[in-house]
């Protein structure tokens, strides 16, 4: 009767013990796919960076020519909205090759140019299956080269 | 019989307690283990991008530096691909080579008629790799790989050559 006692009320501390041990566990495990989301955002965002840094380098060596900027990757759209695909490794590919959804960025190009020949291309780039911009910059140049054509 | 019996729950109640605290180490060790496997992969993403951005940061922040007409290029340092930069300093031509050698990138800053060698060059950060390109419109093209062979490429203007 006595043992039986005694392990019962091991039983129940054990119990017991789980039960917390559940309670913080689940909490780790959230804290773990963040901190595993984050570093996957983290190394999505370094690669955006440098994406948009060379395509903001190109349009400025291009002195604000954005024709010129369209020929140096597979860029589909008009009317001022341009987008083109990369995947993990920074290449850039052929959106008709039908990659898997989660192998590939969307950068995304607005140009514009005001009065006083100020070009500004504007780059969004959203992550592998991203609704949402991972990276923004805008950029600006004096367009020289239609000074030169004139 | 009612003590068999007895003594038969005894073991049961045992077991199961025992199993019970079997299953608890367990589901311990699998959150260690998943902690520890995220916390290493997280250190290493974090090794690898510091790695390479701060070469890359490096070798722009030298070619930014340099970037006047003709003093920005693409050459080889005793066969191996260089990044050349030249300064015109009050004590006449000086030449910098980036480049890549033992498993370091390296700085070499020498006087116009030093025949550079790789192993004299000043050890910066460790990578796995560094290439430097000259492209047909006039940017450089620079490539670095972090330890874990991963490239880290990005183009540049040269303001020189616009």
């Amino acid at each position: 009767m006595k043992a039986s006692s005694k392990s019962s009320l091991f039983l129940i501390e054990l119990i017991i013990a789980i039960f917390f041990f559940l309670l913080a566990s689940a909490v780790c495990v959230q804290l773990f796919a963040f901190a595993h989301l984050k570093s996957e955002e983290s190394i999505h965002r370094n690669l955006a960076v440098l994406q948009a840094q060379t395509i903001a380098e190109q349009f400025r060596n291009e002195k604000g020519d954005v024709d010129m900027l369209l020929q140096t990757a597979t860029f589909d759209g008009s009317d001022g909205v341009y987008t083109c695909y990369f995947d993990t490794t920074g290449e850039f590919i052929d959106i008709d090759s039908e990659p898997s959804a989660d192998e590939y960025f969307v950068m995304t190009l607005v140009p514009t140019t005001e009065e006083n020949r100020l070009a500004t291309l504007a780059i969004s780039i959203q992550p592998p299956q991203g609704d949402t911009a991972i990276f923004e910059m805008e950029t600006s140049i004096y367009n020289s080269y239609k000074l030169e054509e004139e | 019989m009612s003590k068999d019996k007895k003594s038969g729950n005894h073991a049961i109640d045992f077991i199961f307690i025992l199993a019970l605290l079997g299953v608890f180490t367990a589901s311990a060790l699998v959150v260690v283990f998943i902690g520890s496997n995220v916390y290493k992969t997280t250190a290493q993403n974090m090794e690898d991008s510091f790695t390479s951005r701060t070469a890359l940061s490096f070798v722009m922040k030298q070619v930014r530096q340099c970037d006047t007409v003709d003093a920005v290029s693409v050459g080889t340092v005793e066969g191996e691909n260089a990044l050349i930069l030249k300064e015109n300093t009050e004590n006449g031509v000086r030449y910098k080579y980036i480049y890549y050698y033992d498993e370091f990138l390296r700085e070499l800053y020498t006087e116009a008629d030093f025949i550079p060698t790789l192993s004299s060059g000043q050890q910066l950060v460790q990578i796995g790799g560094f290439e430097a390109s000259e492209n047909s419109d006039g940017t450089i093209t620079i490539s670095v790989d972090n330890l874990s062979g991963d490239s880290a490429t990005v183009t540049m203007a040269l303001q020189s050559r616009s």
